[in-house]
């Protein structure tokens, strides 16, 4: 979508909708008036699901003009991590969700078979998460991902989540979190609010692809060089750094396009030290590949014909190839036991 | 294609002018509309008549993916300053169950927004909707959260539910006219009212036939359509879920394919997703599976396993 000529469509967060509950939390109460006096409308609804789990929803027609919806999250507030994702050899890995969905676009995104809806729920009782962490944290030590359904530092700007979290996480020593991210948003702020052991803690993920993958298939997200320079300032910032190249995608001259990409990284890179890289190919549960279908019909990418095996769609024997393709390049200025594959 | 729900020819006359609508004398249970593009039901008044006509409609003519559906019609509202304006709803309840529907606000739209409480009959009295103006409204809150104007028809709750199983969320549009004071404009004799009623929504009918005109033929609106119409031809299927996105010279050739090489369903589906991915990434495949397939598309395969392994052969060559 050209969000620039398209004159349809509302702008972003043209409206927040509010469950009842929510409206006495701090966060809603600094929320609320703000994006009011920008124009966005207000309406107080009861249930978020109400909105969010509607029949019949557009994926791609709600990520021209999102909503926000603020609510309050009852029942579980961690979950266990999903096989399909690395733990980076932590015994307790678990990842919690303060939003639902994602600012940005991207084509490949497992969240538009997992939601039904674009729109973005922001839950406002962030200090019942912090009480079940420090419960978790009273039998066992923690390694917890905060920006798995979202990407959190896109999202900060308006919600000040992520502050608000590492406010909570400074004196938890024997929390480790990882905020994953596209985002070329400045991290030094947030490093302001840390002591330098506590930051220490906190790794810093940054998810790159080659800039043809991201002008084609990565909609709204910045591109390669200023990811990192990002990443840059999170290093200077104090931040343990973390390369994710995942999803890698099966795109014509893969080889060629991803070399010349690892170049790219290793040249900007080389001179800091990273804490690990991920590797990982494209791989979606079949359930969900068949809603991501549905909501783009036409796209090349998700129409891959992937070799489903034990529900779990991917490249198999070119994915493996991809991945030994990228890790031997890594390996080039990377040791090898920091180098995770899926 | 554009849909229009109305429950009263009086609603429906400025349409059916601006449009240039005539009476469909082949859908004989309802009154039918249609012109270029346009199809104008109306249902008569009542939640169960709209949602009943309207189904009995969308059965017959099914809506495509782009298809816009507006309901458009009169509404009482106690707020006297909302007399004559028109509002876009955003929340549905009906009072009977006080189910909530919540119709998406994506577009840009010309007029305010409201929300509407569908009543099983004409609001004579305001004692009938007093807990539902205590209940709405939300003077109570610590922000300020303007309270939406609060609409009462009889109709919207039994369009919302007849018309999303056949559209989705964002291709609903609900406009309300409000002509009383939740009078129901009975203090006018039967030709004032409907004269009344006919007036009110061509003060905006114009406004909302240029608007809904715009959601129709939108720039990306037409970029998906052409996206679709290059590589989709709706006469062929391959099977009833799957849409056709090869194009009719690249479905009879997964045919005949699917034939020479004696796929079962399955693998048949493999070849399609293979043929789709070519077609959508835009590389150039019929000449060369013509070539690699060139024995079994003269002689075709006896067994399945011949006709799988030439599959695997493709897979490898392609992917």
């Amino acid at each position: 979508m050209n969000s620039l000529t398209d004159t349809i469509y509302n702008p972003p967060y043209s409206h927040i909708y509010v469950e009842r509950e929510a409206l006495s939390y701090p966060v809603a109460q600094s929320l609320i008036p703000a994006l009011a006096k920008r124009g966005s409308r207000i309406i107080e609804i009861s249930h978020y699901m109400d909105l969010f789990g509607r029949t019949h929803q557009s994926f791609p027609a709600q990520k021209a003009a999102p909503s926000l919806i603020l609510a309050v999250k009852h029942g579980n507030f961690l979950y266990p991590g999903a096989p399909v994702c690395q733990d980076f050899g932590n015994k307790f890995f678990y990842y919690t969700s303060f939003t639902m969905n994602c600012p940005f676009d991207c084509e490949y995104c497992f969240l538009q078979g997992m939601y039904p809806s674009a729109n973005i729920v922001l839950f406002v009782n962030q200090e019942d998460y912090f009480a079940e962490i420090k419960k978790s944290l009273s039998t066992h030590p923690l390694y917890l991902c905060i920006s798995y359904d979202t990407d959190l530092l896109a999202l900060e700007a308006l919600t000040k989540m992520t502050r608000r979290y590492l406010d909570f996480a400074i004196s938890e020593k024997a929390l480790t979190t990882e905020i994953r991210t596209k985002s070329a948003v400045s991290v030094a702020p947030l490093a302001e609010r840390l002591p330098k052991d506590a930051r220490s803690r906190i790794i810093m993920a940054y998810s790159l692809s080659p800039d043809s993958v991201i002008a084609r298939f990565e909609h709204r997200t910045p591109g390669l060089s200023a990811r990192l320079t990002a990443i840059r300032t999170a290093y200077k910032s104090g931040f343990p750094i973390r390369l994710c190249f995942d999803p890698l995608l099966a795109v014509p001259d893969f080889k060629s396009v991803y070399g010349e990409f690892l170049s790219q990284v290793r040249d900007a890179l080389q001179d800091i030290p990273i804490k690990d890289a991920s590797i990982g190919v494209f791989r979606i549960s079949d359930g969900y590949l068949k809603q991501m279908r549905k909501n783009r019909p036409a796209s090349a990418l998700l129409q891959y014909p992937f070799i489903n095996e034990n529900h779990v769609c991917s490249y198999g024997g070119r994915g493996r190839e991809m991945m030994a393709f990228v890790k031997e390049f890594l390996s080039g200025f990377l040791p090898e036991d920091k180098i995770f594959t899926q | 294609m554009l849909y229009i729900v109305t429950a009263l020819y009086e609603e429906a006359l400025p349409f059916i002018k601006i449009y240039c609508l005539k009476r469909k004398l082949d859908f004989p249970h309802f009154e039918l509309f249609g012109g270029e593009e346009v199809l104008l039901l109306i249902t008569r008044p009542g939640a169960l008549r709209a949602a009943t006509a309207l189904s009995s409609l969308l059965t017959a003519f099914p809506p495509d993916k782009h298809d816009l559906l507006l309901s458009v019609g009169c509404a009482g509202c106690a707020l006297p300053e909302t007399l004559g304006k028109a509002f876009l709803i955003c929340r549905i309840t009906e009072k009977a169950s006080m189910r909530t529907r919540y119709p998406e606000l994506i577009y840009r739209c010309p007029f305010l927004e409201a929300q509407v409480v569908t009543l099983p009959s004409v609001c004579k009295n305001m004692e009938d909707i007093k807990d539902m103006e205590n209940s709405m409204y939300t003077d109570n809150t610590p922000y300020p959260i303007k309270p939406l104007p609060l609409l009462y028809d009889m109709e919207a709750a039994g369009v919302y539910e007849a018309a999303i199983p056949y559209f989705s969320c964002d291709r609903l549009l609900f406009i309300k006219v409000v002509s009383d004071a939740l009078t129901g404009l009975l203090e006018l004799d039967n030709a004032k009212r409907r004269l009344r009623i006919t007036e009110c929504i061509s003060d905006i009918t114009k406004a909302l036939a240029d608007w809904v005109g715009s959601l129709i033929c939108s720039p990306c609106m037409e970029k998906e359509l052409i996206n679709e119409k290059t590589t989709s031809s709706p006469s062929c299927q391959p099977s009833p879920n799957i849409k056709n996105m090869l194009g009719t010279e690249g479905l009879m050739f997964f045919y005949q394919v699917c034939e020479a090489l004696r796929l079962s369903s399955a693998s048949s589906q493999q070849l399609y997703q293979l043929m789709l991915y070519l077609t959508l990434s835009k590389i150039p495949y019929m000449d060369s599976m013509k070539e690699l397939l060139s024995l079994p598309l003269s002689k075709p395969c006896r067994e399945k396993k011949e006709g799988l392994k030439y599959l695997e052969q493709l897979n490898r060559y392609y992917l």
